[in-house]
């Protein structure tokens, strides 16, 4: 291999920015990203005697995942299937009398739970209103992709990790003679 | 590929936690401390490739390029995946803090046992070269697969169905991932064999 490489070494520029080819490849690659995925979660909201559960891998729906509805006690309250668009329904159990947990299995390790409130299953009127809207500004933070910025902070917090190993390595090379 | 926060049973976290650091630690050992930048450079990689994903079913799968990092650092492949792992989950909310050992198990041993597999292959000449990246990137993710339907047994006990199901899921990303291992490796050989880990007598 090495002598391979020697060969291959000969009549090339040097100068080559090391990381640019890879950096170039994430960059073609992120830019024909069709999606921002792979985070899982289930939503859950109240509206006027039924609630509405939304599954979902970022902005790709869910589909046909199971969800399980469970009491305080973890008794089995209700069991389905999530639809096309990752949705499943169903009316406020009557003899509700504890918060539910919702429970998503996408396959695969892929799991996640909501909790839906008493005080949110029994609100009525305004009270039910102002439920609603705080429910939908948490589905909003948790529809938000990846940004650009969480992107840079990782790759700049790996580059800063190898940095300061490559750097002590070299002060304990150094100290150790 | 992640496994999400309290799917797998107490035990299976704590010995995915135990080898994931044992790997780590031998990985730290192993790391040429000369070449951080390219464990950086693949970690990144490592980092943002699943963000790029295909809808399959009632699940998603996306690129994890283990194999390429494998293949380039080989055991130092551990601790590059283990910190690439924290930053999605702490970042992108991917997989979660305590599936970290786990998931760090099923993507970087495939990694290592490619990079013992067929890494002395690339160099021997063009068409070795890319048939021993296409073998690393499809079978690396081959193995993850089987490495997560492993784990999820302990779990869910129907070993043989979790794992055909997540082998099917991830057929294609196998195919995707050995073409953009292999189109990678071909050029990064031509273009900066330096990258390559330096074979010979053990440090």
């Amino acid at each position: 291999m090495r002598k391979y490489l020697m060969t291959q070494k000969k009549g090339q520029k040097k100068d080559l920015l090391p990381g640019g080819t890879l950096l170039a490849l994430i960059l073609i690659l992120l830019g024909s990203s069709p999606a921002w995925a792979h985070k899982v979660y289930v939503f859950a909201w109240v509206e006027k005697g039924t609630v509405y559960t939304e599954s979902s891998f970022g902005d790709q729906p869910v589909h046909g995942g199971a969800i399980e509805v469970v009491d305080r006690d973890n008794q089995v309250v209700l069991q389905g299937k999530t639809d096309d668009r990752g949705k499943f329904n169903f009316p406020v159990p009557v003899a509700v009398n504890s918060d539910l947990l919702i429970k998503l299995d996408a396959t695969m390790g892929h799991q996640a739970r909501w909790t839906v409130t008493l005080s949110e299953l029994m609100a009525e009127g305004d009270e039910a209103r102002q439920q609603l809207d705080e429910a939908m500004t948490k589905k909003e933070t948790l529809e938000a992709k990846p940004s650009m910025a969480a992107v840079a902070t990782g790759i700049a917090v790996i580059f800063l990790i190898c940095g300061l190993a490559s750097l002590i390595h070299k002060k304990r090379k150094k100290h150790n003679g | 590929m992640h496994i999400s926060e309290g799917v797998v049973s107490g035990p299976v976290m704590m010995a995915g936690a135990a080898l994931a650091f044992a790997g780590t630690a031998v990985g730290l050992k192993k790391i040429d401390y000369e070449r951080m930048v390219h464990v950086a450079i693949l970690s990144s990689a490592f980092f943002v490739a699943s963000l790029i994903h295909v809808n399959l079913g009632p699940s998603s799968v996306h690129l994890i390029l283990n194999g390429i990092v494998g293949l380039l650092l080989g055991w130092a492949a551990f601790p590059a995946i283990l910190t690439a792992l924290l930053l999605q989950a702490i970042l992108f909310q991917y997989g979660g803090i305590t599936a970290l050992g786990v998931n760090t198990v099923i993507m970087a041993l495939p990694a290592v046992i490619c990079y013992y597999l067929v890494g002395p292959l690339p160099g021997r000449g063009p068409r070795y070269t890319f048939v021993a990246a296409f073998l690393a990137g499809a079978g690396s993710v081959g193995l993850a697969a089987l490495g997560l339907g492993s784990a999820l047994y302990f779990t869910e006990k129907n070993f043989l169905e979790v794992s055909m199901l997540v082998m099917t899921a991830n057929l294609p990303v196998m195919i995707i991932e050995g073409i953009v291992t292999g189109f990678c490796v071909t050029f990064l050989l031509k273009v900066y064999p330096e990258i390559f880990p330096r074979r010979g007598p053990e440090k």
